[in-house]
C-alpha cells in the first residue's frame, strides 16, 4: 500500500479522518506530556503538592505566590487541581504517556503472539501430533509456566524432561508409542479455549498481585492475556485462505512456507486483525485505567488516567472535574481508536483503491 | 526424441481405501512427454486429469494417496524427493497454470510483487541479483505475454485486470524461470471464447519459442489439434486412447473418444447445433466415486455401462492397451 492512496481514501471518509486526527493528536500529546513532565525539575510538575490550592476548578487563576514560584500556562490551572493541590493538567499529561504506551506495547505483544499462534494453527492445522510429542509439549509448557512463577527448580526439571523426550521420540521404542493423537489445530485451539475460560480481568489482577508493580509488568501481562481473539481471527482467515487458488499457485511456484504465510496470506488476513488491534488498544487503556482505579496499576506518585479517576471519586460532588476529565479523555481516545480502526480496515483493502 | 517426463504405472486412490480394491482415482497410468513436445490430456470432469497434474507437482489433496508408480522427471523420481527438493523444482523446472485466473492471483499484492516473489524464491542461492535487474526481467516477461504497458501493469492490483490479462500474468509467472515443463490445467476454460484462442496461441508460441514441454489438460477435444502433438484420452482414471492428436481427432478408435468428439458444437455444420450430450446412464455415473460397476464386479471395462457398442466380454474383462504403430487404444473392438 502506498501512502498517497491511503491518504486519499481516508480523506473521503470523514469519520475515519476525524479518528485519525484525534489519534495523532493524542499521540502528540502523550509525547509532549513525557517531555514536559519528566526529570527532577519538570516544566509542569505533576507531583508538586500545594495544600492551599486544593480542589480548584478548571481555568481557575492560581494565587499570586504560586505564579511567582512556578511557571503555569497563562497563570491558571487549566484543568483545576486535586485534593492535594496537584495540577490536574500536568497529571493528565504525565498519564497520557503511560496510557498510550500501555495500549500500544500490550497490543503489540498480543497481536504478535496471536498472529504466530493463529497462523500455525490455521496453516499447519491438520498435521498430527503424536502422543509422546503431545505429552512432552505439555511438560515443556508446564515447566515454562513454573519457571515464570518463580518455582525455578521444578520448572527446569519439567522443561528438561520435555526437551529430552522430544529429542528421544525418534528412537524405535518411543516411535511405536508416538501414534497420531491430536492435530495441531485442535491442540492450539483447546489451549486458546482454556485461556478464554479465565475471566481475563481477574487473571490480570492475580498476576499483577503476584508480580512487583511496574508499568512494564502491566504491559506484558495485558499482552499475554489478550492474544486469544487475534489468534482465532487469524486462524479462521488462514483456514479459508489456505484452500484458495493463489496459495496453491504460490506453492506451485516453489515458495517456502514462511514466504506463503507472511507475504501471501498474512496481508489478506490483516484487515480484521488491525481492527481488533485498534479495539485492543482501547480496551488495554481501559484495563490499565481499571487496574489503577483499583490501586493495582502503576505505583502512586506517578499519575495515570486511571488513578486520577480513582482519586477523584471521593470528591465526585465537590469536584466533579476530577472524574469527568480523565473519564472523557479515556472515552475520546477509545472512540478515536475505534473510528480509525474502521477506516484502517478499508485502507488495507486494495479493491477500494481506484 | 528424448524423454523429459515419464509416468509409469501410477495408481492413486483414496486414503481409507482397502489395498485389495482397485484404485478409484487414477489407475495404472502411463504417460510420456518428450523435450519440447506438447501433450494433451483430455477427459470429462472427474476423470483424474487434474489429480494426475497435481501428483506430478507433489501437491495431492490430503484425502488421496499414491499407491504405486513412478514419476520420472529427467530420470529422477519425483515421488521420492523430500519437500525441500520438490520446492526447488516447482516453479523453476516444472510450473503450472490454473484454470481460474480470477482466484489464482493474490488480491492484495501487485502484479510486480507477485512476479518478483518467483525470482526471489529461486535465485537466492546464486549470485546476488539486483532489484533493477529483476524489475527489468519482470517487464520483459509481461511484454512477452503481450500485456500492454508492462511497466505500469507491474504496479496494478489483480482486480484491475481482466480475466484474459490475469491469465497472461499467470503464464508470465509460470514462464518466469524458463521451466522445462509447463502444466496447463484447463487454462482457457474460465475465459471468453475469443480470448481463449489468444491465450492458446500465446501459450503455444511461448512453448515453441522457449523449447519447453507442455502438458495441456482440457475437456475440450476441439482444442487438441491446435495445441498438442500427442493426446491422451482419459476416462474414469484410465487412459483409453493415445496417439498423435490429428489422427486421434480425425479417426478416433475408442467409442468414448468418438462420443467426446460428437459432443463438440460445430457452428459451421448444420448438424453441429444438435450436438449430442455425452451419454451417461444417470447424472451420477460420470463421477468416479459412485461408479457402481467398478465397485461391485470390479473387472469390466469402465466405459461398458455407457458404451454404445458394448459386448458381453466388455462387462467381464477390462481390455489392455492395444498398440498399433504410434497409437494405443483400450477397447475390445480393436483386438485382432
Amino acid at each position: 500500500m502506498r501512502m498517497g492512496e491511503g491518504y486519499k481514501l481516508i480523506r473521503n471518509d470523514w469519520v475515519g479522518f476525524l479518528g485519525l486526527c484525534l489519534f495523532l493528536c493524542f499521540l502528540g500529546i502523550s509525547v509532549l506530556g513525557l517531555l514536559l513532565t519528566r526529570g527532577s525539575e519538570p516544566i509542569l510538575d505533576p507531583k508538586k503538592v500545594r495544600l492551599h490550592e486544593k480542589l480548584k476548578p478548571p481555568m481557575c487563576k492560581a494565587s499570586p505566590e504560586t505564579i511567582a514560584n512556578e511557571k503555569l500556562p497563562f497563570g491558571r490551572f487549566l484543568l483545576g487541581t486535586d485534593d492535594l493541590g496537584r495540577d490536574v493538567f500536568a497529571r493528565m499529561l504525565q498519564g497520557a504517556y503511560v496510557s498510550m504506551s500501555v495500549g500500544f506495547v500490550s497490543v503489540g505483544i498480543s497481536v504478535l503472539i496471536g498472529v504466530i499462534i493463529g497462523g500455525i494453527s490455521g496453516y499447519y492445522g491438520d498435521r498430527n501430533i503424536g502422543l509422546i510429542t503431545f505429552l512432552s509439549l505439555l511438560l515443556l509448557i508446564a515447566g515454562i509456566i513454573l519457571i515464570i512463577s518463580s518455582n525455578r527448580s521444578l520448572g527446569l526439571l519439567l522443561s528438561c524432561l520435555g526437551v529430552i523426550s522430544l529429542l528421544l521420540k525418534k528412537t524405535r521404542f518411543l516411535k511405536q508409542m508416538d501414534r497420531q493423537f491430536i492435530d495441531v489445530d485442535s491442540f492450539i485451539m483447546r489451549i486458546v479455549d482454556i485461556m478464554l475460560c479465565f475471566p481475563s480481568f481477574f487473571l490480570i489482577l492475580t498476576v499483577v498481585v503476584v508480580l512487583p508493580p511496574s508499568i512494564y509488568n502491566i504491559m506484558i501481562v495485558i499482552g499475554v492475556t489478550s492474544w486469544m481473539g487475534t489468534a482465532r481471527f487469524v486462524r479462521a482467515e488462514f483456514l479459508a485462505l489456505r484452500e484458495l487458488d493463489f496459495v496453491k499457485a504460490a506453492k506451485l511456484l516453489g515458495l517456502s512456507d514462511m514466504k506463503i504465510i507472511f507475504v501471501h496470506m498474512l496481508p489478506n488476513a490483516i484487515g480484521p486483525v488491525l481492527v481488533s488491534a485498534t479495539l485492543g488498544v482501547a480496551s488495554a487503556i481501559l484495563v490499565e485505567a481499571g487496574l489503577s482505579f483499583l490501586g493495582l496499576g502503576v505505583p502512586p506518585p506517578h499519575a495515570t488516567w486511571g488513578n486520577i479517576l480513582s482519586d477523584g471519586k471521593n470528591y465526585l460532588f465537590d469536584a466533579p472535574w476530577l472524574t469527568f476529565i480523565p473519564g472523557f479523555t479515556i472515552m475520546l481516545v477509545v472512540l478515536s481508536f475505534n473510528l480509525f480502526g474502521e477506516a484502517l480496515r478499508d485502507m488495507v483493502n486494495p479493491k477500494l483503491k481506484s | 526424441m528424448e524423454g523429459l517426463l515419464k509416468i509409469k504405472g501410477l495408481n492413486i486412490g483414496l486414503r481409507g481405501q482397502d489395498l485389495g480394491e482397485r484404485p478409484s482415482i487414477v489407475q495404472d497410468l502411463h504417460l510420456e512427454i518428450s523435450k519440447a513436445e506438447s501433450v494433451c490430456l483430455v477427459g470429462e470432469s472427474g476423470c483424474g486429469k487434474s489429480i494426475t497434474a497435481l501428483s506430478i507437482m507433489g501437491l495431492l489433496p490430503k484425502g488421496l494417496r499414491i499407491w504405486s508408480g513412478k514419476i520420472l522427471f529427467e530420470g529422477m523420481d519425483l515421488l521420492r524427493l523430500n519437500e525441500k527438493e520438490l520446492r526447488r523444482i516447482r516453479g523453476s523446472e516444472i510450473s503450472m497454470i490454473f484454470q481460474e485466473p480470477m482466484s489464482s492471483l493474490n488480491p492484495v499484492l501487485t502484479i510486480g510483487q507477485q512476479l518478483r516473489e518467483v525470482f526471489l524464491a529461486h535465485l537466492k542461492g546464486e549470485e546476488p541479483v539486483h532489484k533493477k535487474e529483476i524489475e527489468d526481467r519482470c517487464v520483459s516477461l509481461l511484454r512477452d505475454v503481450g500485456l500492454p504497458h508492462p511497466k505500469d501493469q507491474l504496479r496494478a492490483y489483480p482486480h484491475m485486470l481482466s480475466g484474459g490479462q490475469r491469465q497472461r500474468v499467470m503464464i508470465a509467472m509460470a514462464m518466469a524461470l524458463n521451466p522445462k515443463l509447463i502444466i496447463a490445467d484447463e487454462p482457457t476454460t474460465a475465459l471468453d471464447v475469443t480470448v481463449q484462442l489468444q491465450i492458446l496461441r500465446l501459450l503455444k508460441g511461448l512453448q515453441e519459442g522457449r523449447e519447453c514441454s507442455l502438458l495441456f489438460i482440457t475437456h475440450d477435444l476441439s482444442l487438441v489439434p491446435n495445441v498438442g502433438d500427442r493426446v491422451y484420452v482419459m476416462y474414469k482414471g484410465r487412459i483409453m486412447e493415445e496417439g498423435p492428436s490429428r489422427e486421434v481427432v480425425s479417426s478416433p478408435l475408442h467409442p468414448y473418444t468418438k462420443a467426446l468428439l460428437s459432443a463438440i458444437v460445430d457452428p459451421e455444420s448444420p448438424k453441429g447445433i444438435k450436438a449430442k450430450a455425452l451419454r451417461t446412464k444417470d447424472n451420477r455415473s460420470n463421477s468416479v466415486l459412485v461408479d457402481k460397476n467398478a465397485k461391485g464386479k470390479g473387472q469390466g471395462c469402465r466405459y461398458a455401462s455407457t458404451c454404445p457398442s458394448v459386448e458381453a466380454r466388455c462387462r467381464e474383462l477390462e481390455p489392455g492397451l492395444m498398440v498399433a504403430n504410434d497409437r494405443k487404444v483400450r477397447c475390445w473392438l480393436h483386438v485382432c
